[in-house]
């Protein structure tokens, strides 16, 4: 974890040096904006993650693994995408969650593809702006777009796995 | 979205949402599990907490900076320019790159579409948006699920939003009641 930490406080050094610079007349807007981020995160985020952590209690240690395991292979990965396009919230619910499913043994490949499948059907997105804003139609053309395609990342990750395992 | 000044509210159903699931989940491991294992839940979330929250806060600040520094006017000047396989592979760019919320991206798309961008690349700069998005990977990712494992997602996530561009182009073409008629949106 440290070095991810120390890239990000770079990465954030930075930028802040860069907006400093370029859009100095820019800063309070986007600190009033960081403030208003880390009012709701601060809160919810750490729901979250205790809702997470009980939650691991409650399933059972064999729930997850032989469905979604590293060695579950395709039928894993579908099962996942499956899982994942059930999914019904943003990303402070599903992170924590998908922690959890990781912890309790499913495979790399398998979370990669349940994360991509969440990414793409995204229910509460589509149901809060995309149906209101663009309409059905749109949402059935991008759905018959993409949605077979989180089975390929799950494929990708599966055959990029075997070339270098860990 | 008239009231973008407003930003996101505190206390709205996400909290109360998250709230009663916290409380239902933490009631059910006292029920079965007793006292101890709900310290136990407390102890593991604090040490996950103590964890993934400072890298959490520097996500919200790149995410923040990179608002201001790519506004989305200049997203949707080079979204809107392009036309064919050029305009796929140039909204799978911009939509992995650009930062921010569902308030920002499908205004742009509604936008976009409405001056006559092609389909492929709207979907593909959605579906890059938030399959690849590196902001995400920047503020959730990296946080919860470590640098390596968002590596791996983020390069099997590549191809997703190039295949649906193309896809989309082809089936809104051929398919009549998958075209959207920009014209009749509210």
């Amino acid at each position: 974890m440290m070095p991810t930490l120390a890239f990000l406080a770079f990465l954030a050094v930075m930028l802040l040096a860069m907006t400093i610079v370029r859009h100095p007349e820019e800063m309070p807007r986007a600190l009033r904006r960081m403030r208003a981020q880390l009012m709701v995160f601060g809160l919810r985020l750490p729901l979250a993650i205790l809702s997470a952590s009980f939650i691991s209690i409650l399933v059972p240690p064999d729930a997850v693994a032989p469905y979604i395991g590293p060695e579950s292979g395709l039928p894993g990965i579908l099962a996942a995408v499956l899982f994942g396009a059930m999914i019904p919230g943003g990303p402070i619910l599903t992170f924590p969650l998908a922690l959890v499913i990781w912890r309790t043994g499913a495979g790399e490949a398998q979370m990669i593809a349940l994360l991509a499948s969440w990414s793409v059907f995204a229910m509460h997105r589509i149901i809060s702006f995309e149906l209101p804003m663009i309409g059905a139609r749109f949402v059935a053309l991008r759905l018959a777009s993409s949605g077979l395609l989180p089975i390929l990342s799950g494929l990708m990750a599966m055959a990029l796995l075997f070339l270098w395992p860990r | 979205m008239s009231n973008r000044k407003a930003g996101p509210k505190v206390f709205d159903g996400g909290f109360f949402f998250m709230a009663s699931l916290a409380t239902v989940s933490g009631s059910l491991v006292a029920w079965f599990h007793g006292w101890p294992a709900v310290a136990t839940a407390f102890h593991a979330a604090a040490s996950d907490a103590f964890f993934i929250i400072p890298l959490i806060i520097l996500g919200i600040a790149v995410g923040t900076l990179l608002t201001v520094l790519v506004p989305h006017e200049v997203v949707a000047r080079h979204l809107g320019k392009q036309a064919g396989a050029r305009a796929i592979l140039l909204s799978t760019l911009i939509g992995t790159v650009m930062p921010g919320g569902p308030f920002v991206a499908f205004p742009i798309v509604v936008a976009l579409g409405r001056a006559g961008a092609g389909v492929g690349a709207l979907i593909a700069f959605l579906t890059a948006w938030t399959a690849v998005g590196l902001h995400r990977l920047v503020v959730w990712e990296i946080p919860f699920m470590g640098a390596e494992f968002a590596t791996l997602r983020f390069i099997c996530s590549l191809p997703i939003p190039i295949i649906a561009g193309f896809a989309a182009e082809k089936l809104s073409a051929s398919i009549s009641a998958l075209r959207v008629e920009w014209e009749k949106l509210p």
